[in-house]
């Protein structure tokens, strides 16, 4: 054991430390994380932490950083998130999934929300992402946000809130994957401790859930493609990480090809139909012929195809007007208008230039707030107002006022920091945490846990790969005295029409969830986790043929030289002729 | 399968195929040439080069440090064990929800520790790293993959490449050159030496070697075999595509080719072969790569749909 202590002269003073309090003392939750940490020695905790790096490099997990494959940096030590904690967490990620669910159905229908002054026209109309050529558009099972990941920091007070909803193309779930099974490698003895929600069901799911979305006249099982920009994309790794994982075909635009309104990929025995894509390309990207005309990545006439009912798209065309910041002011009350529910998960306290008195406000106080751009993504544009210089602010305030529209502005959030291993040692780090949510239509699914980002340089509050960000494995940790459940969900009821009759539904569905839920199964999956009916097998040694034999023969020890080899009539007969049935019915079906 | 992934798979074949023939061939001769000390090292140098079609005019000086920077560690060169690595570990990123991790892994890691600079001294350690990760590689895909399309091309692409620098090794030997130590060398640089001897009693003979390399059914590197296996691998492929049993010859335009091949090397008296054996062997990659065409057009590059 080293000599002094791995956590000895950490320093997480501020008291939004999520592992210390402010006495330098383990919280209830990380106690078991800082004993196996400490017990293995500063030594051996360095060697596994190399030993970690090596390995993602090996495995090629890595983000394309200005044209070059770099390493996705994980770090050693984990963020923990106790059982209660994580249930209030996960419902209220699903309620803000259900809510931007009717809010997008709505924006593309009837605008109800509009015409009962829950939100002002202008910002629907001023909305760059609003796409005219989906108006109307109702997808098969009524889901356009089938994939979001809803960003969270802990602030002061130590409760979560949401900081951004992403409803397009939300990246990083494969590192959440990857994080867990390099950490279960590399620190098994962190696992033996408490037991933690697993994270593998993902890719499962998220297949469930892109089957779910097929056009309803799909014949037999629906294929499903994940289309990736290429392998020069940032998160290509991700792409071909879901696709292996799912046992689907990644493809790029030019893979793709849409004739009579429906699309096909090139594939070795010829043109193959596609029913549902998991589109990782933004809208702009899709179709030359409704988007950017000089588009080399897209597949002409797909739009068409959508609007004919023959392919679904997943995250639905024009979802990023969910994503608008403008309407995340909104949602609080978007979440009270469509689910009559008050928010689990508050914001995080957001002026709107637009509105006069706030602009003022906030041009007053310029140099202790941060100013966002409405359509940024990635931490672009984003100025820090305290680490500002006074000519960027200056800059800044001209253009605030020329275009009001265009920006939010919120106080410096104090961040929580977790301990992160750098050169001289664990130091705290800012994190904040993307939790990952399925929308099958039938239920909203989050998984435990989801991505927490650290950003690495020393006070950098802005959390991103693209600004020297690393990563964190993410425990949710199971209740106390209760066994680990790997397939546990947590589940609501999900209404997706904006009819109001149901929506209300919906809205009974959701009871404030308190401790560890039990996993609540759907029927089919009920179904599925019954043990098979013997039927389905075929026994290598019959033994009641073996008996009969062995009556007839008197010779127990050689079956094998029997004269009948065939089987006398009876159920087993009938059983092998079921199963040879159904495996033809099955590949017919295929 | 997707038409772009069967191609990835293809190259991946062909690509780690090259890197370790190219490996074994390097290995063999530029060593042979570091401890003759007798005789001028830059004539043989250039003999190497123009085993990979790499000869230059001006290359009679050649030393073997320059045949290294060219054919081993040059990275912009596909011809290059470094360049067809990194091809090869590129098209693998690209096929990767096909690949089984594992041979993805052992591409990039071995992608990664390549060298930016090789000495003489230290050749020997690199040939024998890129030929141990390339049977890794190989190793992998026969024990891991289901004998589905993605291993039938990758299975091609490792069956046409063998047979394209192996007619190019015999091409650049001169058959009427007797000499028992040439001869062995031409085997060693096929990796059949070992293997010849045993199958005929230590008699060291050029026919005999050039019979062996070429037309040895049951010696995996023989050009032969390497026929037989690719005619196999196509008729295979084909059934999976509904093609029918072929009970009136075969449509397969790349089966034609290979067929042809085998039965003008198989069928026709050595002796006949050997008259003109530059250009024979010269037919034979012309024809390979005839081969690789037809496959290309049949199933990396599908035809649009009726009214597209």
């Amino acid at each position: 054991m080293s000599s002094t202590p791995l956590f000895s002269s950490y320093q997480g003073s501020t008291g939004t430390d999520e592992m210390f309090d402010a006495d330098g003392g383990a919280r209830d939750s990380c106690a078991f994380l800082a004993d196996a940490l400490t017990t293995l020695g500063e030594e051996e905790f360095r060697v596994r932490a190399e030993s970690l790096a090596r390995a993602y490099l090996d495995q090629g997990i890595t983000f394309d950083y200005a044209g070059e494959e770099r390493p996705f940096p994980i770090d050693p030590i984990p963020r923990v998130i106790d059982a209660e904690e994580w249930s209030m967490v996960s419902s209220g990620v699903a309620q803000r999934v259900r809510a931007l669910e009717h809010l997008l159905d709505d924006v593309y229908t009837d605008r109800r929300v509009v015409a009962d002054g829950v939100l002002p026209a202008e910002l629907v109309e001023s909305s760059t992402y609003v796409v005219e050529a989906m108006r109307g558009y109702r997808p098969p099972n009524g889901v356009r946000v089938h994939i979001s990941g809803i960003d969270l920091v802990r602030d002061g007070s130590g409760g979560f809130r949401v900081l951004e909803d992403n409803a397009r193309t939300p990246s990083g779930v494969s590192y959440v994957l990857s994080n867990r099974r390099a950490m279960a490698r590399t620190f098994p003895e962190l696992f033996s401790q408490q037991p933690v929600r697993r994270v593998d069901e993902y890719p499962g799911r998220l297949l469930q859930t892109l089957r779910a979305a097929a056009p309803e006249d799909t014949e037999g099982e629906p294929t499903v493609v994940v289309l990736t920009p290429g392998r020069f994309n940032s998160a290509y790794f991700e792409h071909s990480l879901l696709a292996r994982t799912m046992g689907v075909e990644l493809v790029e635009g030019p893979d793709l090809v849409v004739s009579h309104d429906r699309v096909y990929m090139r594939t070795t025995a010829g043109l193959r139909r596609v029913d549902v894509i998991y589109k990782r390309t933004d809208d702009d990207f899709l179709d030359p012929e409704v988007f950017r005309p000089d588009s080399m990545l897209g597949v002409p006439g797909i739009v068409r195809a959508i609007l004919a009912g023959n392919v679904v798209v997943a995250n639905a065309i024009g979802n990023g007007v969910a994503d608008d910041k403008l309407t995340y002011t909104y949602m609080p009350d978007l979440i009270r208008y469509y689910l009559a529910e008050d928010p689990i998960l508050p914001n995080v306290d957001t002026w709107r230039l637009e509105d006069p008195s706030s602009r003022e406000e906030v041009l007053d106080r310029l140099d202790e707030l941060v100013v966002k751009p409405v359509d940024g993504s990635g931490g672009k544009g984003i100025v820090i107002g305290p680490s500002a210089s006074a000519t960027e602010l200056d800059e800044l305030r001209v253009r605030l006022q020329k275009d009001p529209r265009g920006w939010i502005a919120q106080p410096v959030v104090q961040l929580s920091t977790i301990p992160t291993l750098v050169e001289e040692g664990p130091e705290p780090r800012h994190v904040d945490l993307r939790p990952f949510a399925l929308n099958s239509g039938d239920d909203v699914w989050v998984l435990p846990g989801g991505l927490t980002r650290v950003a690495l340089p020393k006070g950098e509050m802005v959390v991103n790969s693209s600004r020297g960000g690393g990563s964190k494995d993410t425990f949710v940790l199971s209740s106390r005295g209760r066994p680990t459940q790997g397939g546990g969900a947590v589940t609501q009821g999900q209404s997706q029409s904006t009819d109001s009759s149901r929506s209300e539904q919906g809205s009974e569905d959701l009871e404030p969830v308190e401790g560890e839920q039990e996993p609540s199964f759907t029927a089919r999956e009920r179904e599925r986790s019954e043990p098979a009916t013997a039927t389905a097998a075929i026994p290598i040694l019959d033994e009641d043929e073996l008996q009969e034999l062995e009556e007839e023969q008197g010779t127990p020890d050689e079956p094998g030289t029997s004269e009948e080899p065939d089987s006398p009539e009876g159920p087993q007969c009938a059983d092998g002729q079921d199963t040879g049935t159904e495996q033809e019915a099955r590949r017919h079906a295929e | 399968m997707l038409s772009r992934i069967a191609d990835s798979l293809f190259w991946i074949g062909r690509y780690v195929e090259r890197a370790d023939q190219t490996a074994r061939i390097l290995e063999v001769n530029l060593e042979a040439i570091m401890e003759d000390t007798g005789s001028e090292r830059g004539p043989r140098c250039a003999e190497v080069m123009r085993i990979f079609g790499a000869a230059h005019e001006e290359d009679q000086d050649l030393s073997v440090q320059a045949v290294l920077d060219e054919l081993a560690i040059d990275r912009g060169n596909p011809s290059s064990i470094a360049g067809a690595l990194k091809v090869a570990r590129e098209n693998a990123r690209g096929a990767r929800e096909v690949l089984p991790t594992e041979v993805w892994e052992s591409l990039n890691t071995t992608t990664l520790e390549l060298p930016r600079s090789l000495r003489p001294a230290r050749m020997h350690r690199f040939f024998q790293t890129t030929k141990d990760r390339c049977a890794v590689v190989t190793g992998l895909v026969d024990a891991s993959l289901p004998r589905d399309e993605a291993w039938l091309f990758l299975r091609l692409g490792q069956q046409l490449e063998r047979i394209d620098m192996f007619s190019r090794i015999l091409q650049s030997h001169d058959p009427t050159d007797t000499t028992g130590a040439t001869t062995i060398m031409l085997l060693r640089s096929c990796s059949a030496d070992e293997a010849y001897i045993r199958s005929f009693r230590g008699q060291v003979r050029v026919d005999d070697a050039v019979a062996f390399l070429l037309l040895d059914r049951i010696f995996p590197r023989s050009i032969a075999h390497c026929l037989l296996q690719a005619d196999e691998a196509l008729e295979v492929l084909g059934k999976l595509h509904g093609q029918t049993f072929d009970r009136f010859g075969t449509e397969d335009a790349a089966r034609r080719i290979v067929g042809r091949i085998e039965a003008s090397l198989r069928f026709r008296p050595l002796a006949d072969v050997m008259e003109d054996f530059e250009r024979e062997m010269e037919q034979v990659q012309i024809a390979a790569s005839a081969a690789s065409r037809a496959i290309d057009a049949q199933y990396f590059d599908p035809d649009l749909p009726p009214g597209a």
